[in-house]
């Protein structure tokens, strides 16, 4: 971290002028009026917009990608209706962004309120105002699904336990806020994009119809990306409004989210209500496990990943780790007037996974058994597994990482310590949480949410008359470091040494497709691609050395960036000859190679692969201020073989310390009349450095049959599993008190409200 | 998030600092560290017409300590207080309360008056203040007044400061002997860092025998200003510090005695509660160990 890298905001055009929107102080309000006569003659004012003067941009459309989810257009300035605080209502242009905020103040907005639909609940309720005429009522997705006789299942069961659980709505907060820069260039009719995107392909294609352009006259750039988590991967009408005022001024114009903007109006996460039982034997083996679960994903469906993805997400893997006969679900969506939902890492996942695993923990204690025992009594094998809710896992470490995670964090010995500790007053608790998750977001993966179509990258190679290697993907990283893990591919597949491979991201003109950066799909595209890229790439340097050594192409071998004829090191062609020899020398003439011999575009579609783990938390309560110190994590994770051990544990501490906040901090508080309550950082709190503890971190490797080198993805699994650890080890602490913890994010005075609250019902009970 | 357009002034002394807000007016303010005025303006929450920066004044940023106590002048930043031995020497609550405060970065420019003009219910400084009796020593254009601790805040984020007037001075009286003195200070936050969610300040001077001659005790973040729980003071007078019995009744009183305000931090409850808790603890603490400045957390 040297301050060295350019983003978004250090871009300076010339001529370049600032954008700053006008946003809804108000939920749900119709726009009666908009006076920007005030604002027209300021000095240094450009140009003010608002719906009327957008003309043909725009709408975003979110469609598909499933029959049970109902298609919807989003103006990208308020049209005659807002639908959350915050939303943008009209634009101002200026020659510095001080005079456009000053501006923004004059412009005089005329509401009238409408009734405000504060939470999915009251979405769904007879009577309800609807957000969006055309969509009939708010329910704007409703999916079904079971398999296994799920009557039977509870119709048999000794036990049913139950838990009503509510995820709080979160969100992604990047370091680096979001940021457009639209450069509309009249003179070859195209338009130069800046975005600090996560999908720049997939943004391109998205923005390309609302402004009215083929793809071909939209560039899409983005700079180096200081973080998005999601947050990034989808589409805003700021995405769209930039470029289109740059268009109709004629100038560069720059806009950067400020934190209240990216705090009230980009889009918060994670927010849902899932019932969820289980059926249990008397021997405390899984008989069946049934969901219905209530996302509320704000006033807006946004592509590409639409409303109802936390609702799907989270029962998407419901039975986790766990070999269950049956299984049913029922998810469904309700538009509210809040900031839109967006895909936050870990995205339906982390609620759905933290509810089962809350879930088992009340199992364990109302039939009286230790947690880890009974769910290694009903673990899946390490073989590749069909639930039979739809996922195909295809193999991993289920049952070793639930005993290694274990292990590392001495849970014998805590529990064997445990009560000692109680008597003196200190409150330990430990919790698992053992998780099995899809990643490298693939056709297979897609296909059992039941999405269709295939998922398709290509990556591209080529050497240059130095030597030297270009790596060009569509995969851009936000801090993921591909610079390295993609050099190292291409370093190895080729043979080349890693210094000499420069990875170039983050641009719609000079890179190959791809689908973008989401869902831990890097390492599994990237291998893909950009292996296959440099198999064939080493294929052609082989030839051509072989060629130049005037030996058999089956004798040649190349590493570290050296070819020579095996068994006689001491001749070499460096990697440098060779191209030099392409290049300048024609020599590549003589060999019978395709066109463009050392420039290689290579595609790959894998399907994807389940990677998994566990996660173990221990905590400390302090029952009288109910304060929770997290002591000690332990993430043992198996992402299949490792591409590189020190980016894996830096995903995984990020996304552990994301979970940390997820259980025990983060939320956005809306009131009952939908005004926001989390404006600024001083009420959105995330952990910071003091709140995370040190963590430990255990890899297994079992590689993905199904992909080249055996990758998985795991950059969300912290954000999955931690909270359903945090909060069992809460739960554990108190059980004493017979807390059960059914909500986040679990504050101080949530705490003690438990207490209280376990504590009358004890007596009540008595 | 940028703020309305302001004028800018460099005050040379205190008077051309006065002369300065006198000549602006009512919308001109002071500027300190800015760590609460700067963000308040890019919120446009406050819209400042002039500042005058008060950190540039000729031995502002001194400490003094002496037979009198202690005088921190109107620009000792956080970080100076906290990490001064003669602070930490005399007046070891200061240090074991700004280690609440914030982090590095805003210790090393938030300012004791800064914190103190600024007046946050939750704010560490001014139960410190409460508790160690401090004074405020405030300079105007009619000249300079001393305005106990006590009367100084007046509701949230007021206080008796005029428009016109500045805060020069913070000034804390001696223990009356160091070494019979005991004190601690406790808080719970959401997180370290932030302003607490309550906390509590505790002064105690022992006699020979080790009773209480005097208790000072005070609660952050149990009402719209610091206070002095009095009641509770009064129960401490005469007993020794490790009476469990009588910390116990002494947690009660301050749950009964206080009444503060819920917010989407902790309810109302919560905190009644916990500021209970806190000045238990905190005299707790005073029994087990002379207090001393143990560092940084
Ligand atoms: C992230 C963050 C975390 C923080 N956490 C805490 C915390 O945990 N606890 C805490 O107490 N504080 C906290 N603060 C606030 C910090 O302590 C501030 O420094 C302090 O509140 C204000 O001091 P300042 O010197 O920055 O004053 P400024 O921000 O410059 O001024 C604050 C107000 O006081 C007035 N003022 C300043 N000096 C004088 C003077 N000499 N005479 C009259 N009026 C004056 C100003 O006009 C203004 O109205 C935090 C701040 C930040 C940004």
């Amino acid at each position: 971290m040297r301050g060295l890298a350019r983003y978004l905001d250090d871009i300076e055009l010339p001529r370049m002028l600032h954008a700053a929107f006008v946003r809804s102080p108000m939920a749900h309000a119709r726009v009666v009026q908009i006076d920007v006569e005030e604002v027209r003659g300021m000095p240094g004012v450009v140009g003010v917009f608002t719906h009327g003067d957008l003309a043909g941009v725009g709408p975003i459309q979110a469609i598909g990608p499933r029959p049970e989810i109902k298609s919807s257009l989003r103006a990208v300035l308020a049209d005659g209706k807002v639908r959350f605080v915050g939303e943008a209502v009209a634009v101002v242009v200026a020659e510095s962004r001080y005079i456009a905020e000053d501006a923004c103040e004059l412009v005089d907005v005329e509401y009238e309120q409408l009734r405000v639909v504060a939470n999915a609940r009251a979405a769904l309720e007879p009577g309800a105002p609807i957000l969006h005429a055309d969509l009939g009522d708010n329910r704007i997705s409703r999916i079904e699904r079971s398999g296994g006789d799920i009557d039977h299942a509870f119709a048999a069961a000794a036990h049913v336990v139950k838990v009503s659980f509510h995820h709080g709505r979160v969100g992604a907060l990047p370091l680096e806020t979001r940021g457009v820069i639209g450069d509309w260039d009249a003179g070859t009719s195209t338009m130069r994009v800046w975005n600090s995107s996560q999908m720049p392909h997939l943004l391109r294609a998205l923005i390309a119809a609302p402004l009215g352009l083929a793809e071909t006259q939209l560039e899409v750039m983005v700079p180096a990306v200081g973080g998005a988590f999601g947050l990034k991967a989808s589409v805003y009408p700021e995405d769209i409004v930039v470029p289109a005022v740059s268009r109709l001024v004629g100038r560069p114009v720059k806009w950067v989210e400020d934190r209240y903007e990216n705090l009230a109006a980009s889009s918060h996460a994670k927010e849902i209500d899932i019932d969820m039982e289980m059926a249990v034997a008397e021997d405390g083996t899984f008989l069946g496990v049934r969901a219905k679960n209530l996302s509320d994903p704000g006033a807006y469906s946004m592509p590409p990943f639409q409303a109802h993805h936390e609702s799907l997400g989270s029962v998407n893997c419901m039975t986790g780790i766990y070999d269950i006969a049956a299984a049913s679900y029922v998810a469904e969506t309700a538009l509210t007037n809040k900031a839109p939902l967006g895909v936050y890492r870990g995205v339906g996942w982390t609620p759905g996974q933290t509810v089962r695993e809350v879930l088992v923990d009340d199992v364990a204690r109302a039939i009286g058994r230790d947690p880890v025992e009974l769910r290694l009594q009903n673990c899946i094998p390490d073989t590749p597994y069909d639930s039979v809710i739809g996922p195909r896992y295809d193999g991993g470490s289920y049952r070793r990482s639930l005993e290694l995670a274990t292990e590392m964090a001495d849970y014998r010995g805590i529990r064997e310590r445990q009560i000692e500790q109680r008597n003196q007053g200190k409150y330990v608790g430990v919790g698992v949480s053992p998780y099995v998750e899809p990643t490298g977001f693939g056709g297979r993966i897609g296909n059992e949410l039941g999405y269709p179509g295939e998922y398709y990258d290509t990556a591209s190679i080529s050497i240059q008359a130095d030597g030297s290697i270009y790596v060009m993907s569509g995969l851009n990283s936000q801090g993921q470091s591909h610079e390295t893990t993609f050099a190292q591919l291409a370093a190895d597949g080729i043979g080349a040494r890693i210094e000499e491979v420069r990875v170039v991201q983050g641009d719609t003109k000079s890179t190959p497709f791809s689908a973008g950066v989401y869902a831990s799909r890097s390492a599994l595209i990237g291998a893909a691609t950009i292996g296959r890229a440099a198999h064939e790439m080493k294929r052609r340097l082989v030839a051509l050395a072989a060629d130049m050594l005037e030996a058999n192409v089956d004798d040649v071998e190349i590493t570290h960036g050296k070819a020579f004829v095996r068994g006689a090191p001491e001749v070499v062609k460096t990697i440098a000859d060779i191209a030099a020899y392409v290049h300048w020398g024609g020599g590549a003439a003589a060999v019978d190679l395709e066109e463009g011999a050392l420039s290689v575009s290579s595609s790959a579609a894998p399907g994807g692969s389940y990677g998994n783990g566990c996660v173990v938390a221990v905590v400390v309560v302090d029952i009288e201020t109910g304060k929770i110190q997290v002591e000690k994590v332990v993430s043992v994770e198996d992402c299949g073989t490792m591409l590189n051990p020190m980016i894996v544990e830096g995903q995984v501490a990020g996304a552990v310390a994301q979970g940390i906040g997820d259980a025990l901090l983060e939320e956005h508080q809306y009131n009952e009349d939908g005004a926001f309550m989390s404006a600024s950082l001083l009420d959105y709190l995330y952990p910071s450095t003091m709140e995370i503890p040190d963590i430990a971190i255990g890899h297994l490797e079992t590689p993905a049959p199904g992909v080249p080198g055996g990758f998985k993805g795991l950059g969300e699994a912290g954000v999955i599993a931690t909270p359903g650890a945090v909060l069992n080890a809460v739960a554990d602490a108190l059980s004493p008190f017979g807390v059960r913890v059914h909500s986040t994010p679990l504050g101080p005075s949530k705490v003690l409200d438990l207490i209280d609250e376990a504590r009358e019902a004890m007596s009540g009970s008595a | 998030m940028k703020p309305e357009s302001f004028s800018f002034y460099v005050a040379e002394s205190t008077q051309h600092a006065l002369d300065i807000l006198a000549q602006e007016g009512d919308d001109s303010k002071i500027l300190a560290g800015g760590q609460s005025l700067i963000p308040l303006m890019n919120f446009r929450l406050a819209r400042p017409a002039a500042l005058v920066d008060v950190c540039h004044i000729p031995g502002s940023e001194r400490i003094t300590v002496d037979n009198a106590g202690v005088r921190f002048r109107c620009s000792v930043r956080h970080r100076d207080a906290l990490h001064s031995n003669e602070v930490n020497a005399v007046a070891p609550l200061v240090g074991q309360a700004l280690k609440w405060v914030g982090h590095e970065a805003i210790r090393s420019r938030g300012t004791l008056c800064g914190s103190t003009a600024h007046a946050d219910p939750a704010a560490e400084l001014p139960a410190v203040w409460l508790a160690l009796g401090a004074e405020m020593v405030i300079s105007g254009p009619h000249g300079e007044r001393h305005v106990p601790a006590e009367s100084f805040f007046k509701s949230f984020f007021t206080t008796d400061l005029n428009a016109d007037e500045m805060l020069t001075e913070i000034r804390v009286p001696p223990a009356p002997d160091p070494s019979l003195r005991r004190t601690a200070f406790q808080e719970i936050a959401r997180r370290h860092g932030d302003f607490a969610i309550v906390g509590a300040a505790v002064v105690i001077d022992l006699d020979g025998s080790g009773r209480i001659a005097a208790a000072r005790v005070s609660a952050l973040g149990a009402g719209e200003v610091p206070m002095r729980l009095r009641s509770a003071e009064a129960m401490l007078v005469g007993s020794p510090l490790d009476d469990q019995e009588l910390l116990e009744n002494v947690e009660a009183e301050v749950r009964k005695s206080v009444q503060p305000p819920g917010d989407s931090h902790a309810s109302a409850r919560y905190r009644k509660k916990v500021t209970g808790t806190l000045v238990r603890r905190s005299l707790a603490e005073c029994a087990e160990t002379p207090s001393t400045y143990e560092g940084m957390l």
